[in-house]
C-alpha cells in the first residue's frame, strides 16, 4: 500500500511537471504579440514622390567660363603610344562597402588612394591616421597604393595649417616635409595631396610649397600626385608651375555642387566639358587623371543637411518614394528625383546622383583628350555597371549586347540604406530593375528608368533633431553598478533606456522592477547576449521571447525595442546581418542602433568615456550606449554625472528613446492585457522563477557535492591508510592447514573463456582437495561441450547442466552439488590468481567470519575503456572495500571472487533471485544475522571488463539497479541501531555517492558549460577544478594503497569529463526504469528482473 | 563632409572701412543728437542678475564663427575657443536676426551655461542674409506701422524668461551702407517735413539746437529704435541691457552731420551701453582698403561715444582685422597694440568682442579674421588677452 502511493504521488508529480515545463516552453515559442508602429511598419507611406526639380542654369560666374573665355588656348595633343592607363580608386576607410568593392575589382584598378594624412591647426600639425586595412589589401593584390594628404580637421578644413606652412622659413619647411616624407607607409607608390580653402592670394608661396614637396618626395622616389580642384579653390594654385614638378594631376571633376550648396547636379555635361577643357590646357595630357563621380547626395531642404550616398541607397530611396521612374531627368547626365519623408511628410528632399550612363559618357569624353587614366571617386558608391563597361575601350560605342546588359539593373550583393537615425529596420525585400539605354545623336549614351531596382535594404527613422539625446544602458540589470547608475540618473532627474538581457533579469528581478517602477524604458537585448547574426531563426526567437516573457512578467509592460548584442556599426554588410535583422523585424521589434558609442566596456577611463560622448555628440550622434554590466564598470559610473552635466551645458535635452522616434511611451512599451496574452504572465514569471530555483539549488548541490566529496576521500583516506597498516602490522594469520575447497561457477554461454577459468584454478597453489563444480545454465554454445571435455580428463572438475534458470538457481544447484564446507564463488571469466584461493580462504580460519570478499582487477587494459575501469576498480572499489573492511561493514563479497562458509549461506537462505545483484544480496542478508564479512586484499583476480561502451553501459545498469533493489530490500538497515558503521556509513555511502552524486554529477558538468556560455563561468570554475582535484586526489591515495604506479592518476580527468557522463547516464536510466516500473506494479518488475537476469547470467558481475 | 568640397559663404566685406572717414575726425561733432526726454517709467528690475561694471579692467568676448544668421552657437566652439587662446568668454555675441522669427532661448541657454553674457545682434534682416540689398519686409517703417508687434511681444516674452542681465545691440553699424537699417536708406539727410510723429518723445537735443533741422534717416531709425524698446519693455523684459552700437566711422563720411553715430543716438533713457564696431583691414584690396593701425580707428569715435553720454560704459562690440602677409601688414602686431592701447587709454571701455571668423571675398579670396589666422596672430592674441585687465568671467552684483 505505502509503495502504490508512493508510485501514484511520484506518476502524477512527474505528468504535472512534464505538462508545467511544456506549457512553459510552449509559452516561450509563442512570444508576445507585438506589432511595429504604423510609423515604422509603413515607413514607405512616409515617403512621397515630388515632381523633379529643375536643373539649375549654370553659374556665370563659375571659374571655367571665365578661365576658359579669357584663358590660355587649348591645343590638342596626339596620345603617347607609351602612355599608362591609371584607373585610380578612392577607398573610404570607414565604409566596409569600399572595401568589398576594393576586393572584387582589384584587377581592374591600378591605384587605390585613401585618407592617411591631416594637415591641421595654425601650427601645422602632421596627424597620421593610418588605414592599414586598405593599404594591405592593396599590397596584397599588386596594385598602387598612395596614401592622401588633406588639410582636413573632421569636417573642417584648415587652410591656415597650409598658408602658415608656405610662410614659414625654408628650413621649417624643410624640415616638415623630411618628416611628411619619412612617414609615408611603405608599399606606397608616392602621396597624393589634396588641398582647399587655401587663400589665392599666397598662390605663389603655395605653390612654391609644393613644388618643394615634389622635390622630396622625387628624392625619396616618390611620386606627387596632386589634386586639382575645381570651382573656386581653382585659383589656388599656379598650375603651369605645378605641372612641372607633379607626377600626376588629379581633376576633381565632380562635386560641382556640394555640402554647402543647394541642391543640384555632380557634374553636369557642360560644367563636365568646360572645366574637363579648362584643365587639359596645362601640363601634359599624359599626367593628368581625371577623377568621376560614382556616388549620389542626398539633400534634406527643410534642414539643410546634405548625406552622400550610394547608387545603392540611390535606388532604394527612388523605388521606395515611387518616384516614377520615367520622370528621372537625366539629360546633362545628372539624374535627380525629389521625394518627402516624414511623419508628416514634410521634409523635402532632392536626390541627385551619378550612375554608369553618366560615367560612361564622361569616359569618353575624357578620352577624348587622351589623358593618363581615370579615378573613381568613390569605391563602394558605384553602379556596379561601370565595372562592365571599364572592360571595354572607351571609344568604341557599346552594342547591342552591351546595351542589353546595362539595361538590367542588379544589386545583388549590395546593402542600401534609406533615412536617417538609430531606428534600424530590414526594408522591402529586393528585386532587380531596369533601364532603358540608347544610343544618342552624339555617340553617348543615354537612359530612362522604367523600373528601379531594390537592393537588400534598411531603413533609418528617429531623427529627433538638433537637441535630443538619449542615454541607453547595455547588459543589466547588475547588482552592483545598476544601482549606482540608476541613483546618479534620479538625482539629475534624468530618463534614460536599459537594454537588459534575460539571464540578468532572471538573477535581479527587483532591480528591472525598479527601473520600470521609476519611469525608465526597458528594451531586450537577448537571453545570453549572442551574436545573433550567427544564431538560426529558431534560436533569434526563442532568446527575444523568453527575455520580453520575463520583462512582462516583472514589469507589467511589454517591450518593442530590441538592440543586439555587440552593436550595428552602420549599415550592415553581410547577408547574415540582413537576415538576424528581418527575424527581428518579423517579430515585431524596433531595433534600436547606437551613434554614440563610448566602447566602455573596454575599460577607458572616465575621462575617455567622456571625451568620446562630445565628439561623437558633436558629429551629432544621439543615442548614447553605454553598460551597467558584464564587468568592473566604475568608469561608466564615475563619467555618468559629468556626461549628463556636458549635455545640459550645450544645450542637449536628455529624452526617453520614445521622444527620440517620437512614438508614444504605450506603444514602445505596450501595458499588458490579460486577453491579449497566449498565457498568463504569471505563470510564466513562475516558470523563470522555478529556473531561477533550480540554478540556484545546482549552485547549492555543487558547493555540498564538493564538499561531501572532500569529507568522503578525507575518511576513506584515513579509514584505508590504518587499513594498510595494521594489514602491515598484524599480516592476515595463515592456518596452518587449509580446508577442502568447491569453486562454485555458473556459466551460460562462456565458450571463449570457461577453459581459461577453469585451467587458472587447476593451476592454483591450493594446498587443500580442490573440487570445481560447473553448473552450465542452459548456453546455446560449446560451453558445455568444453567443461565436459576437461571434466573427462581432471577429477576435480564436475560438470552439471540445467535448463537456463538464472544465475542465482544455478549457483545454487552448484551449491547443492558441492562436496565441501568452504564454498568459493567466482564468475565464468574470472582468472584467479596462482596463491589466490589460499589467499582468500585464510580468513575463514576465524569462525565468526562468513564471507571473504577477493580483490578484483581488471585484466584487459589495452583500450581507454579498460583503463578508465582498471582506475575505478582500483580508487573506488577497492579503496571503499578497505575502508569498510576497516569499519566492519562490506558491503558486498562479489560474484565474481569471494569465499563463504557453507553454514553461513545456508542460514542466510541461499542465494535467492530477488534483485539483479544477488552477491549484495547475500552480504547485506549475512550481515543481517551476524555474520562477519571481511576483505582478503592479497585475493587477486582478473577479471575482463567491458570492451565497448554498449556492454559497459548494459553491465553497470544492472549493478546499479541490483544495488537500488537491495538497498530497497535491505531499506531497514538504513540508519538502523545496531548495524554500526553499515547502516551509518555503508549505506548512505551508496546513496550519496553511487546514486545521488553520479546522477547529480551530470547535471553540474552541464550547468558549467551554460555558465560558461553566459559568461558567468569566473564563479563556478573553481568549484569544477576542485572537484576535478579531488577525483585525482583520491585515484592517488587509491594507487599508493594498492602498491601501484601513482603516475596514471592523471587519468582521473580525462575519466571525469568522458567516463562519468556514461555512468552518470545509467542511473538516470535507472532511476527512470524503477519510476516506469511502478507504472506497471512493482510485483510484475521482479518477474521481468528475474527474466533479465536469467537472459544474463554470466555477464552480471559485481567486483 | 566630402573632401573636395570649397566653402562659399556668401559674406562679402562685412564692414569697409574708408580713408575718407578720417577726415571726419578733424570736423567738430557739432550735430550729435543726445536726447534727454523723459519716457514711460522704467520699471525696476529687481528679480534680474545684475551685471557688474568693472571697476578695473573690462570683459573680453568673441563671436566665434557661428555660420550663416551667425546664430549656430555651439558650446563646441566656445570651449575650442577657449582652449585656443587661454582665457575664457565673458561675453559671447551671436546673432538673433529678425528672419528667424523667434526668440534664441537654446543659444542663449548654451552661452549661459557656458558662463558668458550673450550680446544679441538684433538685427530686422530677412533671409538671405546678404549685405547691400536694402530694406526689406522688417524695414524700420514696417515695424513703426505696427507690423511686427506681435513678433517683438513674442521675443520679449520669451527674453523675460532669462533670468540674468543680457546684451542685446538692435540694428547695429546703422551709419553705414552695407545694413538694410541704415539711415541711408531711409532719406539720409534729408529734412524731416512733418513734424515727428510724439514730438515730445523728441525733445531738441544739444546738436539740435544749433541746427533745427531733423533728418529723414536718424530720426526714422530713432523712432524705431524706442518703438521696440517701449514695447520690449512693456513686456516686462527688464533684463536686456540695450547696445547702441555705431560702426566706428561713417559711411557716406561723418563730415555729413546727419550720418554722424550721435545723430541716432535714441536718448540716455533708451540705452544702456554704448559701442562700436572696429575693424582694421579686411581684404588683400589695396585701392579701397588701407591698412590702418589701431589707434586711429578709436581714438575719435571713443570720444564721440564719451559726448553723447557722461556715464554710460562703453564697449567694442566688434574688433578685429584680417590677416596680411603684405609688407608693413602685421596683424600680430595690430593685435598686439590693440590689447595694449584698449587697456591704457580709453577708461571707459568695460568691455571688447573680437570678430573671430574667415570668410570667401566674391574675387575668391578670403578675410580671415581669425585669432589663429597665423602662429604669430594667434600669440599676439595669446599674450594680449592674457593682461588681467581683461575679465574671462562676467562679474554679478549680489
Amino acid at each position: 500500500m505505502r509503495r502504490r502511493t508512493l508510485q501514484i504521488s511520484v506518476l502524477s508529480g512527474a505528468l504535472l511537471l512534464l505538462g508545467a515545463t511544456g506549457y512553459f516552453i510552449w509559452g516561450l515559442l509563442i512570444g508576445p504579440e507585438l506589432r511595429l508602429p504604423s510609423i515604422v511598419r509603413n515607413y514607405h507611406e512616409q515617403l512621397k514622390a515630388l515632381p523633379p526639380a529643375k536643373i539649375p542654369p549654370l553659374d556665370a560666374k563659375d571659374n571655367w567660363l571665365r578661365i576658359l573665355n579669357s584663358g590660355k588656348p587649348f591645343t590638342p595633343r596626339p596620345p603617347r603610344p607609351e602612355s599608362t592607363n591609371v584607373v585610380l580608386g578612392y577607398a573610404a576607410s570607414d565604409d566596409a562597402a569600399s572595401l568589398n568593392s576594393l576586393d572584387r575589382h582589384a584587377d581592374q584598378l591600378t591605384h587605390v588612394a585613401t585618407d592617411w594624412f591631416s594637415l591641421t591647426g595654425v601650427e601645422g600639425n602632421l596627424v597620421v591616421e593610418p588605414d592599414d586595412k586598405t593599404r594591405l589589401l592593396c599590397v596584397r593584390k599588386g596594385l598602387g597604393f598612395l596614401p592622401i594628404l588633406r588639410n582636413l580637421d573632421g569636417n573642417t578644413w584648415q587652410p591656415e595649417a597650409v598658408e602658415e606652412l608656405a610662410h614659414s622659413s625654408p628650413q621649417d619647411r624643410n624640415l616638415f616635409l623630411n618628416n611628411l616624407v619619412s612617414s609615408i607607409p611603405p608599399g606606397s607608390t608616392g602621396l597624393l595631396v589634396e588641398w582647399s580653402e587655401v587663400d589665392p592670394t599666397y598662390k605663389k608661396e603655395t605653390t612654391q610649397l609644393i613644388k618643394e614637396l615634389g622635390d622630396h618626395l622625387h628624392a625619396a622616389n616618390k611620386e606627387l600626385w596632386f589634386t586639382v580642384p575645381t570651382g573656386n579653390d581653382f585659383d589656388s594654385f599656379d598650375l603651369d608651375a605645378i605641372s612641372d614638378v607633379a607626377d600626376r594631376l588629379v581633376a576633381v571633376l565632380y562635386d560641382q555642387n556640394s555640402d554647402p550648396d543647394d541642391p543640384g547636379p555632380l557634374a553636369d555635361s557642360a560644367w563636365f566639358q568646360g572645366w574637363l577643357k579648362t584643365l587639359m590646357s596645362y601640363g601634359d595630357p599624359d599626367q593628368w587623371v581625371i577623377g568621376l563621380g560614382t556616388y549620389g547626395y542626398d539633400w534634406r531642404k527643410d534642414n539643410h543637411t546634405v548625406q552622400i550616398i550610394g547608387y545603392a541607397d540611390v535606388m532604394a530611396r527612388a523605388a521606395q518614394a515611387e518616384v516614377n521612374p520615367t520622370l528621372v531627368d537625366s539629360t546633362s547626365d545628372s539624374p535627380h528625383f525629389n521625394y518627402l519623408e516624414g511623419e508628416d511628410q514634410n521634409q523635402e528632399h532632392e536626390v541627385w546622383f551619378l550612375d554608369a550612363i553618366s560615367f560612361y559618357n564622361e569616359w569618353r569624353e575624357a578620352a577624348a583628350y587622351h589623358p593618363g587614366g581615370i579615378a573613381l571617386y568613390s569605391l563602394g558608391g558605384e553602379d556596379p555597371a561601370i565595372w562592365d563597361l571599364l572592360r571595354e575601350n572607351a571609344t568604341n560605342a557599346p552594342d547591342t549586347n552591351q546595351l542589353a546588359a546595362l539595361s538590367a539593373i542588379s544589386l545583388d550583393d549590395q546593402i542600401a540604406s534609406t533615412g536617417s537615425g538609430d531606428f534600424v529596420t530590414v526594408g522591402e525585400d529586393a528585386h532587380p530593375g531596369g533601364r532603358q539605354v540608347t544610343t544618342n545623336a552624339q555617340q553617348g549614351l543615354f537612359e530612362r528608368y522604367t523600373n528601379f531596382p531594390i537592393p537588400e535594404n534598411i531603413t533609418r527613422q528617429g531623427d529627433p533633431g538638433l537637441h535630443k539625446v538619449a542615454l541607453t544602458f547595455d547588459d543589466g540589470p547588475d547588482p552592483t553598478w545598476t544601482p549606482q547608475i540608476l541613483k546618479i540618473l534620479e538625482e539629475k532627474k534624468v530618463p534614460a533606456t536599459f537594454f537588459v538581457l534575460g539571464s540578468q533579469v532572471q538573477q535581479y528581478p527587483d532591480l528591472l522592477e525598479r527601473e520600470a517602477r521609476e519611469g525608465f524604458e526597458v528594451g531586450n537585448h537577448t537571453y545570453t547576449h549572442q551574436n545573433i547574426a550567427e544564431e538560426s531563426d529558431e534560436q533569434i526567437e526563442l532568446e527575444l521571447n523568453a527575455t520580453t516573457r520575463l520583462i512582462e512578467a516583472v514589469t507589467g509592460h511589454s517591450t518593442a525595442y530590441f538592440r543586439p548584442p555587440f552593436g550595428i556599426d552602420g549599415t550592415p554588410t553581410q547577408p547574415s546581418e540582413i537576415r538576424s535583422l528581418r527575424v527581428v523585424r518579423d517579430l515585431g521589434y524596433l531595433t534600436v542602433a547606437e551613434s554614440i558609442d563610448t566602447s566602455d566596456w573596454e575599460r577607458p577611463k572616465p575621462s575617455v568615456i567622456i571625451d568620446r560622448v562630445m565628439r561623437q555628440r558633436a558629429a551629432g550622434g544621439s543615442v548614447i550606449l553605454m553598460h551597467d554590466s558584464g564587468g568592473d564598470r566604475s568608469a561608466t559610473v564615475a563619467a555618468l554625472p559629468a556626461i549628463i552635466d556636458y549635455l545640459q551645458s550645450r544645450g542637449d535635452v536628455i529624452v526617453p528613446l520614445s521622444e527620440i522616434i517620437d512614438l508614444p511611451r504605450d506603444t514602445v512599451m505596450p501595458p499588458l492585457r490579460e486577453q491579449d496574452q497566449p498565457l498568463s504572465t504569471r505563470y510564466v514569471y513562475g516558470g523563470f522563477a522555478v529556473m531561477r530555483f533550480l540554478e540556484n539549488t545546482a549552485w547549492t548541490l555543487l558547493m555540498v557535492v564538493t564538499l561531501l566529496a572532500l569529507l568522503r576521500v578525507t575518511f576513506l583516506g584515513i579509514c584505508a591508510y590504518r587499513h594498510r597498516r595494521k594489514e602491515a602490522l598484524s599480516p592476515p594469520l595463515m592456518p596452518s592447514t587449509f580446508p577442502p575447497v568447491s569453486v562454485l561457477i555458473a556459466a551460460y554461454n562462456e565458450e571463449r573463456v570457461i577453459s581459461s577459468t577453469i585451467q587458472h584454478l587447476l593451476d592454483s597453489d591450493y594446498p587443500a582437495p580442490l573440487e570445481i563444480v560447473v553448473v552450465d545454465d542452459g548456453s546455446k554454445d560449446q560451453t558445455a561441450a568444453i567443461v565436459a571435455t576437461i571434466a573427462a580428463g581432471e577429477s576435480r572438475v564436475t560438470l552439471i547442466r540445467q535448463p537456463n534458470g538464472g544465475k542465482s538457481s544455478a549457483l545454487n544447484r552448484a551449491l547443492s552439488e558441492a562436496h565441501n564446507n568452504t564454498l568459493v564463488m567466482i564468475d565464468a571469466d574470472t582468472m584467479v590468481a596462482p596463491d589466490g584461493l589460499r589467499q582468500l580462504v585464510a580468513p575463514l580460519a576465524d569462525p565468526a567470519v562468513g564471507a571473504v570478499s577477493g580483490a578484483i582487477r581488471v585484466g584487459n587494459t589495452r583500450r581507454w575503456l579498460g583503463k578508465f575501469q582498471d582506475l575505478e576498480y582500483v580508487a573506488a572499489f577497492e579503496l571503499d572495500r578497505r575502508a569498510q573492511d576497516f569499519l566492519g561493514c562490506i558491503l558486498v563479497a562479489p560474484g565474481a571472487l569471494s569465499a563463504y562458509r557453507r553454514e553461513a549461506v545456508e542460514q542466510a537462505g541461499a542465494l535467492t533471485n530477488d534483485t539483479l545483484a544477488e552477491d549484495t544480496d547475500l552480504t547485506l542478508q549475512l550481515h543481517r544475522i551476524g555474520w562477519k564479512v571481511v576483505f582478503a586484499s592479497k585475493a587477486f583476480a582478473d577479471t575482463e571488463a567491458p570492451e565497448n561502451v554498449k556492454a559497459l553501459l548494459s553491465q553497470r545498469f544492472r549493478w546499479a539497479y541490483g544495488t537500488l533493489q537491495c538497498l530497497w530490500k535491505h531499506g531497514e538497515i538504513l540508519f538502523a541501531p545496531g548495524h554500526g558503521w553499515l547502516g551509518w556509513f555503508a549505506l548512505p555511502s551508496v546513496w550519496i555517492f553511487q546514486i545521488a552524486v553520479v546522477a547529480v554529477t551530470p547535471i553540474l558538468d552541464i550547468m558549467v558549460l551554460w555558465s560558461l556560455w553566459l559568461g558567468r563561468g569566473s564563479a563556478i570554475w573553481p568549484y569544477f577544478v576542485a572537484s576535478l582535484l579531488l577525483d585525482v586526489g583520491l585515484s592517488i591515495i587509491a594507487l599508493f594503497m594498492a602498491g601501484r604506479a601513482i603516475r596514471s592518476a592523471w587519468k582521473a580527468i580525462p575519466m571525469r569529463i568522458l567516463y562519468r557522463p556514461l555512468l552518470g547516464y545509467v542511473v538516470w536510466k535507472c532511476l527512470w526504469k524503477a519510476l516506469a516500473g511502478s507504472l506497471v506494479r512493482w510485483a510484475k518488475l521482479e518477474r521481468t528482473a528475474g527474466a533479465i537476469a536469467q537472459k544474463a547470467t554470466s555477464t552480471v558481475k559485481t567486483p | 563632409m566630402t573632401p573636395g568640397l570649397t566653402s562659399r559663404s556668401f559674406s562679402s566685406f562685412r564692414f569697409q572701412v574708408s580713408a575718407f572717414f578720417l577726415l571726419a575726425a578733424f570736423l567738430p561733432a557739432s550735430h550729435a543728437a543726445t536726447t534727454a526726454g523723459a519716457i514711460a517709467p522704467i520699471p525696476a528690475a529687481v528679480s534680474y542678475q545684475q551685471l557688474q561694471i568693472p571697476a578695473q579692467g573690462a570683459y573680453t568676448g568673441a563671436y566665434v564663427d557661428f555660420g550663416d544668421g551667425e546664430d549656430g552657437v555651439t558650446i563646441e566652439a566656445l570651449e575650442s575657443f577657449e582652449q585656443l587662446t587661454g582665457k575664457p568668454l565673458a561675453i559671447v555675441a551671436f546673432g538673433s536676426f529678425w528672419g528667424r522669427q523667434k526668440f534664441p532661448a537654446e543659444q542663449m541657454a548654451l552661452v549661459r551655461n557656458y558662463g558668458a553674457v550673450p550680446l544679441l545682434f538684433w538685427s530686422p534682416w530677412d533671409q538671405p542674409f546678404d549685405e547691400k540689398r536694402g530694406p526689406d519686409k522688417y524695414a524700420l517703417t514696417e515695424i513703426l506701422a505696427g507690423k511686427w508687434d506681435a513678433y517683438i511681444d513674442a521675443w520679449a516674452d520669451a527674453a523675460v524668461k532669462v533670468p540674468s542681465q543680457f546684451f542685446v545691440s538692435f540694428a547695429c553699424e546703422m551709419n553705414g551702407t552695407w545694413f538694410p537699417w541704415s539711415g541711408s536708406f531711409y532719406g539720409k539727410g534729408e529734412p524731416v517735413t512733418n513734424a515727428p510723429a510724439t514730438p515730445k518723445a523728441v525733445p531738441p537735443t544739444q546738436g539740435a539746437a544749433k541746427s533745427p533741422l531733423l533728418w529723414q534717416g536718424p530720426e526714422t531709425y530713432k523712432k524705431a529704435w524706442r518703438y521696440v524698446v517701449d514695447r520690449v519693455r512693456a513686456r516686462g523684459a527688464t533684463n536686456v541691457l540695450w547696445v547702441f552700437q555705431p560702426n566706428n566711422y561713417s559711411d557716406p563720411p561723418g563730415y555729413l552731420a546727419w550720418n554722424q553715430p550721435g545723430a541716432y543716438y535714441p536718448g540716455a533713457k533708451y540705452v544702456d551701453w554704448l559701442a562700436l564696431s572696429v575693424y582694421g583691414k579686411q581684404t588683400a584690396n589695396e585701392e579701397d582698403d588701407k591698412w590702418c593701425d589701431f589707434d586711429k580707428l578709436l581714438v575719435w569715435p571713443y570720444m564721440e561715444m564719451c559726448k553723447l553720454d557722461p556715464t554710460k560704459p562703453i564697449m567694442l562690440a566688434e574688433w578685429g582685422v584680417a590677416e596680411s602677409h603684405a609688407p608693413g601688414e602685421d596683424k600680430a602686431a595690430w593685435i598686439a597694440s590693440a590689447f595694449d592701447q584698449m587697456s591704457k587709454y580709453y577708461p571707459r571701455l568695460k568691455a571688447a568682442i573680437f570678430w573671430h571668423e574667415r570668410w570667401e571675398n566674391d574675387d575668391g579670396s578670403y578675410s580671415n579674421l581669425r585669432a589663429n589666422s597665423s602662429r604669430s596672430s594667434l600669440k599676439a592674441y595669446q599674450n594680449g588677452v592674457a593682461n588681467p585687465f581683461w575679465l574671462g568671467r562676467p562679474a554679478w552684483k549680489p
